[in-house]
């Protein structure tokens, strides 16, 4: 069940949101959003909801062992990272080192046609954060496993995030508190979050598709440059909007998440960027990963080579192959050479900086799309303009009308926008936000958005009566 | 945030979160619930036929054919799409110039880029002749006319991205082809379209909002045939025409936008139709009479919906013939009526279909 379907929005959002309404205990609260949760995921995978289950009692136990029997500690720390580790390592990657394996060696090993169960990255990263956090001491352990339950399965961020950390949600899960005014923020924010979802990235989706769909051979320079642009933003608007749907859900039921992306192509260097971009993730793994390995204080030649590491698994994490790695490993070299001396350039500079993000941006997510280096690498020497395309085809009369109107809109928002916000002080920010022109612009977006939706769902046969 | 703020933002979640669903049951009545999609809607799925991993996905294409103001919904995103920004929200019609609308699947053929190898031909020109060998052992003469698409005809409506119109195309070679390698009579009503076009631009022999030609379209594409038959027709400037809406649009019903583009018209020609022409249709196939027709050898046609303003112009002087779609044809068909004329119609985006005719 995906946020931005009828079934979702009409029948599972709505009956939840009732029946928040009628007990308001938070214990009675959290065993309602518990169950809807479980149904939410279940609805999409029947039978590993009991993995969802397994990890939740398995972590639930470690946690109390942990703390129960303190000279053990470091042992359930090791055994809870390699169950969590593992289980995300068998899910999700096992086909992918069968099938590295066998193109390096040579060997004819059978794929295990492992099917991914569905935010298992996202929900493992947060029990892995529960049990380390855990060890270092900067919370107790859960008594309650509907709490920890919860934790793990809240289905706003269940399977696309944010990835939240315990010490962010354990008081809330006792002593938040709704008002009307929280749920009208949360459903302000919701309604962003679908119109970005549904009226933007659903509209650049086609354009990039119908770039990357057309031979290579007649993609020019500025088509190549069209479909990553579009692509690469369709994927921002995609998952940022889904970040902002489940941030608002959670305020709706009274919880505060933090927020998952600011601006990143306001970045002027990678390192930024990813200070904006999946901040969870970032922060997942600068404190789980980049930290532990030392971080930037073991010298220059062994920041670097963390930075790579950190990159490299990030690329890892988005998907089970190479290019997903490749990917993180291109932000990883860029963020070592920024590490090396190109930031102090790059500060000079405003516009150079920022286009040097976006390029990265737009040019990186061509491997995600491309899958094959072979394909990327095409791609790429198309962006540059080192091969030409014969006959060309151009983006104006490629996209429909409307997918160049959004692609437009969406660079402009993407690159103006948070100036235009802060321009005079924010007067222009503080004027909109909660204003009535916002009320009645985000009405529009919620019927667009609905409407939209409904639009998938027609289906006519293609009958001419023929 | 004001309390106004805070009351509108909870209206907006429960008009249109909450209420849809539960409203829809009481006002379902006073809204359109006609399917337009041309196919049966999901019915309530049974998680003991569907199993319980299977249930969910079952449910929601129930759900999303049968949800509530569906239609209103629909027509709301196709129009600002359509009105707004002359995007269509259905990637089988293209929106030209001018508000014509054209067939998504054609431009492979508009720009001739699904030509066929020589092998190909070769194989349709070897299987066409056996065809021609069976009609000719029947006593009957067989004809192929082919029906060409909208864009062919206007692509000045096309949009720009499409460029002109391909020199060589499908429809042009098969029908080069065969009229080299075989003896089967081939007409193209491209022809005579092309022709009265550039006399007469301002009659408009194509509909706008759906694929196929007009009655007067039928009327000039039927020429050629008829004349063939031995019955030349006369200049259209001489029927009498009258102008009325058409209620066919499948192009516009895809789009569901039907109620809104109204602004296309069909003429009607009056000196045929009910006073000459007249048919009965029982079970999808259809038998044509003119009770005045001079010529009494019986005419068969197959093809597809093309065929049916072609034979009422082109064959109007028959007394009788038997008509229907391509994929009901069969044997039995043939020896049941036994046509002394078969004619193959073929619409051009249809044309592979000849490649699988079997008499």
């Amino acid at each position: 069940m995906v946020f931005s379907s009828m079934v979702f929005l009409w029948l599972f959002l709505s009956v939840v949101f009732i029946l928040s309404r009628l007990w308001k205990d938070n214990t009675y609260q959290n065993i309602l959003l518990l169950i809807a949760s479980l149904f939410f995921y279940a609805w999409g995978e029947p039978v590993y909801v009991l993995l969802l289950l397994a990890s939740v009692a398995v972590n639930f136990v470690l946690g109390l062992i942990m703390e129960r029997i303190p000279k053990y500690r470091l042992f359930v720390l090791i055994a809870g990272v390699l169950f969590n580790i593992l289980s995300l390592f068998y899910f999700k990657y096992t086909d992918f080192f069968i099938n590295t394996f066998n193109h390096v060696l040579g060997t004819g090993f059978p794929m295990a046609g492992i099917r991914l169960p569905i935010g298992i990255s996202f929900f493992t990263f947060q029990a892995l954060s529960y049990v380390i956090d855990l060890y270092r001491g900067k919370f107790k352990a859960q008594r309650n496993i509907l709490n920890l339950a919860l934790y793990i399965a809240f289905f706003p961020q269940l399977i696309a995030g944010p990835i939240v950390r315990y010490e962010d949600i354990e008081k809330q899960l006792h002593e938040r508190h709704m008002d009307a005014e929280k749920t009208a923020e949360g459903i302000r924010r919701f309604i962003y979050g679908l119109g970005k979802k549904v009226l933007i990235a659903n509209n650049l989706a086609p354009a990039a598709e119908a770039v990357f769909g057309t031979p290579h051979e007649e993609i020019g320079f500025l088509l190549a440059w069209a479909g990553a642009a579009a692509y690469a933003l369709q994927l921002y608007y995609d998952f940022s909007g889904y970040s902002d749907m489940a941030i608002g859900m959670a305020k709706m039921f009274g919880f505060e998440l933090k927020e998952n992306f600011d601006h990143p192509l306001i970045s002027r260097n990678i390192g930024e960027f990813w200070r904006r971009w999946h901040i969870s993730l970032g922060a997942w793994f600068r404190e789980y990963v980049y930290f532990p390995l030392g971080g930037s204080k073991k010298g220059t030649a062994r920041t670097c080579l963390n930075l790579m590491i950190v990159f490299a698994l990030t690329g890892l994490w988005h998907g089970a192959s190479w290019n997903f790695v490749g990917w993180g490993m291109l932000h990883g070299i860029f963020s070592v050479f920024e590490r090396l001396g190109l930031k102090k350039y790059l500060d000079k500079t405003k516009i150079i900086s920022r286009l040097y993000v976006f390029i990265l941006f737009a040019a990186g997510f061509v491997t995600f799309h491309e899958g094959s280096f072979s394909s990327t690498a095409d791609i790429w020497l198309r962006m540059t303009g080192i091969r030409h395309a014969a006959a060309a085809a151009h983006p104006m009369t490629l996209f429909e009308p409307l997918e160049l109107c959004v692609l437009a809109a969406a660079v402009f928002d993407c690159e103006f926008s948070s100036a235009l916000a802060e321009f005079k002080g924010g007067c222009l920010k503080k004027k909109w936000v909660g204003s009535m022109a916002e009320c009645l612009f985000l009405c529009v977006v919620m019927f667009l958005s609905l409407a939209a939706i409904s639009g998938d769902a027609y289906n006519p046969f293609i009958y001419f009566r023929f | 945030m004001s309390k106004l703020k805070i009351t509108i933002y909870h209206i907006i979640f429960v008009v249109f979160i909450i209420l849809p669903v539960p409203s829809w049951f009481l006002l379902k009545d006073k809204f359109d619930t006609e399917n337009y999609e041309y196919r049966t809607l999901s019915t309530v799925p049974d998680m003991k036929t569907t199993g319980i991993t299977a249930y969910p996905a079952a449910f929601e294409g129930y759900f999303n054919d049968n949800l509530p103001y569906k239609n209103e919904l629909v027509e709301a995103d196709s129009a600002v799409r359509y009105f707004g920004f002359k995007s269509s929200s259905e990637a089988d019609v293209l929106i030209g110039k001018d508000d014509w609308l054209f067939s998504g699947g054609s431009p492979e053929y508009y720009r001739g880029k699904n030509l066929l190898t020589e092998e190909e031909l070769e194989t349709l020109a070897v299987s066409m002749n056996e065809a021609d060998e069976f009609f000719k052992s029947r006593g009957c003469d067989f004809i192929i006319y082919f029906a060409p698409g909208k864009e062919r005809i206007y692509p000045e409506y096309m949009p720009d991205a499409y460029g002109e119109p391909a020199e060589e195309h499908m429809m042009k070679q098969i029908a080069a082809y065969l009229r080299e390698h075989t003896d089967i009579k081939v007409i193209e009503g491209e022809t005579a379209l092309s022709a009265y076009k550039k006399e007469h631009p301002d009659t408009q022999t194509y509909l706008r909002y759906d694929t196929h030609w007009n009655e007067q379209g039928g009327y000039v594409g039927a020429s050629e045939l008829s004349e063939y038959l031995g019955y030349p027709m006369k200049d259209l400037s001489d029927i009498t025409v009258i102008e009325e809406n058409y209620p066919q649009k499948n192009l516009a019903r895809l789009l569901h936008l039907q109620d809104l583009l109204n602004d296309d018209h069909s003429r009607v020609l009056k000196d045929f139709g009910e006073n000459g022409y007249k048919y009965d249709i029982t079970n999808g196939d259809m038998h044509f009479y003119n009770p005045d027709g001079k010529d009494e050898r019986k005419v068969m046609v197959i093809g597809d919906s093309f065929r049916v303003f072609m034979q009422q112009y082109g064959l109007k002087d028959f007394k009788e013939g038997y008509s229907d779609q391509y994929y009901n044809y069969s044997r039995e068909v043939f020896d049941e009526y036994e046509p002394d004329i078969f004619i193959y119609e073929s619409y051009e985006y249809l044309i592979f279909n000849l490649r699988n005719f079997k008499p």
